[in-house]
């Protein structure tokens, strides 16, 4: 499962999220970084996220797969270790080859879903463009090698990647104008250009709507509850239209989490699993 | 050192180069097309450079991407604003076409498989393809660029290493095939290493790439100078950094990791824009009864996300030694054309 979505809109909230859940529900998990920065260890308590699994539960795991660690452990268990000898002769012949990086990654993901009994996969994917680049590797190496081990590497990553039943990606959005544009572009560049199947589009961040608030007429806002209340109907309105336009131009099932006051901890994400555990129930 | 602005009109009067940078999501590219206006009122001949717009905001500075050139944008202004949207590849290709000692060179490496997949592929390109349009403009006649920088998974290597695409292009691949001299003994265990790398990416990736550098050769010291002088300018008086964050958490720690590392580079901040604050509606949430109604209980909601965002927003100005510290409020309805931008410009820079 690939966690894809503009920069912002919560992608790494969302796979811990979902990696809890998973969890919880008894399945296998892995969450998996890319990007080796620090906010997915940090919801789980992990200071800086390593190649080497942190577990968290019997079930769940957390790791970085950056992008020289992939490489390397690749070129060693292939008996290629003399190039390892020195740290820059490996990212040279990585970065000979643009798109090998991202494409050993997913490598990476595909031996940690299917090794051992199979396990379920959770890929906090880097931001918009660039996870489009990342999906798009392992067809750009078909289209450049012809042949070798490269070649037959990058063929089962594209054949994961097309497999529905073994891979989706789930777009994460907020309410907004612009993150529900590019989410729809996206979906369709996933599908049409790569034959990549969608999950359900999560709309992350919903204000939570209160019920019973009254709109009164102009001139008698002058209280700040007045306005408060003109700020959050105009607030819940606006996301209800774009969650609206979402479901009219995005044919995909959605789920809603809503946004939540302070900093996103290991709480509030169980808090947000329960939360989608519901939904999940109730679809 | 540099002189420390007094207000973001003083930073726009006096800058020839502003980077807006920050997470993504937090309205980076309306702020720097905001800034662009404002010089453009004070009458300055500005350029904007930005990376991927938003449709509407793209459609309302008529940008098509289409031409890797500003075209004008017209407007109520003394000044000229023009707008681009970068076309990294085009700018490589520009590159390589300013740098080759004839039309012939050029054409060979523009042909050139492996020069394709690196232009269309290698990550990190926009961000140096920026940073070498930034130079180009700043050369011919413009009085401020302003350039919104794509979201910062790259750790603004192109500030910090302005060298390294030259670098990568010229030492490290040219490594392999002419070592340096005392490493020239062992050009047997060179030859043992292009093998082993054959069998990694296969032969023809290898061949592709030894014909690039072939094709390459004369041009690196072009590409070395163009580095150093993009570097300078970054590093120069002229250059001033705009750091755009919002009061969430995670934009506010991404916000103080860069303003960090552009310290440590020596740029430092020379100005922080809080963006999407809530509005304070000037009550403290303790004081509001939420049992009173539904619009009491908004209120307290409300107030309790502006005191949570004061409280991030003034931990962010403290962390970074910024003096131009600039508070934008949440807007009801997006920015979605020139107007909106242009009134967004006025309260940042009032006239």
């Amino acid at each position: 499962m690939i966690v894809a979505g503009k920069g912002g809109v919560g992608k790494t909230t969302v796979s811990a999220v979902l990696g809890s859940l998973a969890a919880q529900q008894g399945y296998r998990t892995v969450l998996i970084d890319l990007e080796e920065r620090d906010d997915l260890g940090r919801v789980f308590g992990a200071k800086k996220l390593q190649f080497k699994p942190h577990r968290v539960n019997d079930h769940l795991e957390v790791r970085s797969l950056g992008a020289h660690d992939t490489a390397a452990e690749y070129l060693t268990d292939r008996g290629l270790g003399v190039l390892r000898v020195a740290g820059s002769l490996l990212e040279t012949v990585t970065s000979l080859t643009p798109g090998l990086q991202p494409m050993l990654q997913l490598a990476k993901v595909k031996q940690l879903a299917t090794a051992d009994g199979g396990r379920l996969v959770i890929v906090d994917a880097p931001a918009a463009g660039h996870a489009l680049s990342l999906l798009r590797s392992p067809q750009g190496l078909l289209d450049g090698i012809d042949a070798g081990p490269i070649h037959d590497q990058a063929q089962q990553v594209v054949d994961l990647l097309a497999d529905g039943d073994r891979c989706r990606v789930v777009l994460v959005t907020l309410p907004e104008e612009t993150p529900v544009t590019e989410t729809v572009d996206t979906a369709f560049s996933l599908e049409e250009e790569l034959g990549i199947h969608l999950g359900p589009v999560i709309v992350n961040g919903i204000t939570p709507v209160l019920d019973d608030l009254v709109l009164r007429p102009k001139g008698k806002h002058s209280s700040a509850a007045g306005r408060a209340a003109r700020l959050r109907i105009s607030r819940q309105d606006h996301e209800q239209r774009q969650i609206t336009r979402l479901a009219s131009e995005l044919p995909l099932a959605t789920l809603s989490l809503p946004n939540l006051a302070g900093d996103i901890d290991s709480a509030a994400i169980d808090v947000l699993a329960d939360v989608l555990a519901d939904q999940m129930v109730a679809a | 050192m540099k002189p420390e602005p007094a207000s973001i009109a003083d930073l726009l009067a006096r800058a020839g180069v502003i980077l807006c940078v920050g997470a993504g999501g937090v309205g980076k590219t309306t702020v720097s097309a905001a800034l662009a206006v404002a010089a453009a009122k004070q009458g300055r001949k500005v350029a904007l450079v930005t990376i991927d717009p938003a449709r509407r905001l793209a459609d309302a500075m008529g940008l098509d991407g289409l031409s890797n050139t500003p075209h004008r944008v017209t407007g109520d202004w003394d000044g000229e604003l023009w707008a681009m949207m970068l076309d990294a590849k085009a700018t490589f290709d520009e590159m390589v076409d300013r740098h080759a000692t004839d039309a012939d060179q050029a054409e060979r490496i523009l042909n050139n498989r492996y020069y394709r997949n690196i232009v269309s592929a290698l990550s990190g390109n926009t961000e140096f393809m920026a940073a070498e349009k930034l130079y180009e403009l700043h050369e011919s006649g413009y009085d401020l660029i302003v350039v919104d920088t794509p979201p910062s998974s790259n750790s603004l290597e192109f500030v910090t290493r302005p060298d390294r695409l030259h670098h990568f292009v010229t030492k490290r691949l040219k490594w392999i095939i002419r070592p340096p001299g005392p490493l020239r003994a062992v050009s047997k265990s060179i030859t043992l290493f292009l093998r082993q790398a054959a069998r990694v990416v296969g032969q023809q990736v290898v061949e592709d790439s030894l014909a690039f550098l072939q094709a390459f050769d004369g041009m690196e010291e072009g590409f070395g100078n163009r580095a150093r002088l993009v570097g300078e300018l970054l590093k120069s008086d002229d250059a001033s950094f705009v750091l755009v964050s919002s009061a969430r958490p995670e934009p506010a720690r991404e916000a103080a990791r860069l303003g960090q590392i552009l310290t440590d580079a020596g740029h430092g901040v020379d100005s922080l824009i809080i963006n999407r604050l809530a509005p304070d509606l000037d009550v403290a949430s303790s004081d509001v009864d939420p049992t009173l109604s539904a619009s009491h209980q908004a209120l307290v909601e409300h107030q309790q996300v502006v005191e949570a965002e004061h409280a991030e927003a003034a931990a962010l100005a403290s962390e970074l030694d910024v003096s131009v510290i600039h508070r934008l409020e949440r807007l009801e309805v997006p920015i979605a054309d020139l107007a909106g931008i242009s009134q967004l410009a006025a309260t940042m820079a009032p006239a």
